[in-house]
């Protein structure tokens, strides 16, 4: 049982709708998992307390108590309507009606409460439950072709589109510019450019770095995190309501969250879950349901629209041709890398190391070596121009969160003369355990 | 909201009030809890509760239909709590008291006005479940019955609820969410 499994299933456990099986593996994974332990032992004493606080027994039924003032309060007015009459008869006409505009617009006042953010929210999150589909529609600040993830402040408006059925069988689909990956049912297969294919032979709800955008389009989830995030603030977010050119009143709901997670300088504002963000929501008036959403990064005291869903539709019938994807005959697979007969010189390499000893590689041509430290053969345009590289100096590797390897700054003369200066990201969380090139060439 | 509070309430518009203390009885324990959390005092709480009932009954006409008497009880109960702490510290001003104007607790009472206004907070389709479920003493078959709605979704909005509690009350073990 994996986390967000136990933690849908903490509520009917607690309250021992659960059959015996299912009960067994709640128990079994809060016995194993310290996180979901602690936030069940949380949720137990939010529930004491609150079985404390309901304790009230009655004495007393408020019935006749009640019933009785009631029928004294509509004698009262009775009488009061019988003055009211009189009243008017004698000609005070204009003051009864002054008290019945006063007394309608008061009734309007008490009936028409301004809807909170957190009500429009609340609802909005109803409505996003139990979802069969939902497809999803964004531009982001991002280059083409580059992580699913990648964000570039600096970068132009490119389109990215998610389609995800969750029923019967969950199915997806993410492109964008010169990337596209898809789950069938079956397995996981993702084309970045024309050629370079990955695939997992298994069905997989958010692999490579498409994380995000699965949480993203997860709208009762992410509007769920964003009333929590207000209830721990007391509920103070600003509403405002707007008509579109069609007549149509929507809510528009500004939501400010700052990135509380302590984020590497280097990959500060490089994707979303490293970005101070705030957002904006909009919604629709009869359905509830969420619209559109602006993300704004905060960066050097101004702030930029780096994503915007302008599309999302619900349960739409969705065609299962539209979860394969057609891979080229020319492609060129991903691969893991395996250990090699001497993989241990390999291993024991630093990060700095491990760059140094790629970029000899490069410089003497030698693929055989520098397919040790890739996970894809270089195409051959990229060893015409790596090869015969020269290294001008490599910096101090350093780290920087979420990435889990290591950066190597570089400075690299090209045998074309071109000069390059830039960061080789490297990782070892593979099987092999030795450091790989992911990224930075 | 549930056929039987959906008939009473009809019954009372049709001018049979007798109909109303059906709905008494069935909310009276939800909002003497409510109220008793936030109040402190049983016998004030005892009194506001039949003011809120009362108010209820004449304004039975502005309640929309769909929309769950019980969270729209408590928001009248609320409202009458505020005015009774209004008045009552203007009772206080003008008698020149010099003691605080904010709830008190009965000797022997545990004080649960910071958690009754955290549920007080709530969107009203997590209070209507809470109270119910905590201030009502249903179960949650019986919340989600009341609610007309399917067991799942009673349950999965008792989830949020927790989180949204926990995150007001800054529960001191709870994992708050990153958005």
């Amino acid at each position: 049982m994996k986390c967000q499994q136990c933690n849908e299933q903490l509520v009917p456990y607690e309250e021992c709708l659960l059959d015996d099986t299912a009960a067994a593996m709640v128990k079994a994974h809060l016995a194993d998992c310290p996180t979901c332990h602690s936030e069940w032992l949380a949720t137990q004493q939010l529930r004491e307390r609150l079985l404390a606080s309901g304790n009230v027994s009655i004495e007393k039924s408020l019935d006749v108590t009640v019933m009785d003032q009631i029928l004294r309060t509509q004698a009262v007015e009775i009488r009061r309507h019988k003055m009211r009459k009189r009243l008017l008869t004698f000609g005070f006409s204009g003051i009864a009606a002054a008290l019945l505009v006063g007394l309608t617009l008061a009734l309007r006042q008490d009936g028409s409460q301004t809807v909170s953010a957190a009500e429009i929210l609340a609802r909005a999150v109803e409505a996003a439950s139990d979802l069969k589909t939902v497809y999803l529609k964004c531009r982001m600040r991002t280059l083409p072709q580059d992580n699913f993830s990648n964000l570039d402040l600096d970068h132009d408006f490119v389109d990215v589109e998610l389609w995800k059925q969750y029923d019967p069988t969950l199915k997806w689909k993410i492109r964008k510019p010169g990337r596209v990956a898809a789950m069938n049912g079956q397995q996981t297969v993702m084309l970045i450019g024309s050629r370079i294919g990955t695939k997992l032979d298994k069905p997989t709800a958010m692999p490579f770095d498409t994380g995000w955008l699965h949480r993203l389009a997860a709208v009762d989830e992410v509007l769920t995190r964003e009333l929590t995030a207000i209830a721990a603030s007391g509920y103070d977010v600003k509403t405002t309501h707007e008509t579109r050119g069609d007549d149509v009143e929507q809510f528009r709901t500004v939501v400010e969250v700052e990135t509380s997670r302590k984020v590497g300088t280097y990959l500060k504002n490089k994707f979303l879950s490293t970005s101070d963000t705030r957002r904006v929501y909009v919604f629709d008036r009869d359905t509830g349901r969420l619209e559109g959403a602006k993300y704004y990064c905060k960066t050097d005291g101004k702030e930029v629209l780096v994503l915007e869903i302008v599309e999302l539709k619900y349960d739409v019938v969705m065609d299962d041709l539209e979860f394969e994807l057609e891979m080229p005959e020319n492609v060129v697979w991903y691969r893991e890398p395996q250990r090699l007969p001497d993989n241990e010189k390999y291993e024991k390499m630093t990060p700095a190391e491990a760059a140094q000893a790629f970029f000899a590689a490069c410089g003497r041509s030698d693929w055989e070596e520098v397919a040790k430290f890739t996970t894809i053969d270089f195409s051959a345009s990229s060893r015409k121009s790596l090869g015969g590289l020269k290294v001008i100096q490599l910096g101090e590797p350093f780290q920087s969160w979420p990435f889990a390897g290591w950066f190597v700054p570089y400075e690299i003369r090209m045998s074309n003369g071109d000069v390059r200066k830039h960061n080789l990201a490297l990782r070892k969380d593979n099987p092999a355990k030795r450091f790989v090139v992911d990224g930075g060439l | 909201m549930c056929h039987s509070d959906q008939h009473c309430i009809e019954e009372c518009l049709n001018g049979r009030p007798d109909a109303f203390r059906h709905l008494v009885v069935r909310y009276e324990r939800p909002i003497m809890s409510y109220l008793v959390s936030r109040m402190g005092d049983r016998e004030a709480a005892a009194e506001a509760a039949q003011e809120s009932f009362v108010r209820a009954y004449f304004r039975l006409n502005t309640l929309k239909k769909g929309d769950s008497f019980s969270s729209w009880m408590i928001g009248i109960a609320q409202r009458v709590m505020l005015e009774t702490f209004r008045r009552k510290r203007r009772e206080e001003n003008l008698s020149g008291a010099d003691t605080p104007v904010a709830p008190t607790t009965d000797v022997g009472m545990e004080d649960h006005s910071e958690l009754a206004e955290a549920v007080s907070r709530l969107p009203a389709i997590y209070r209507e479940v809470i109270v119910l479920r905590y201030f009502g003493g249903l179960s949650c078959a019986e919340a989600a019955d009341r609610l007309c709605v399917p067991l799942g979704t009673a349950t999965k909005r008792l989830s949020r609820a927790y989180r949204l509690l926990r995150a007001a009350l800054t529960l001191p073990d709870g994992q708050r969410s990153e958005a």
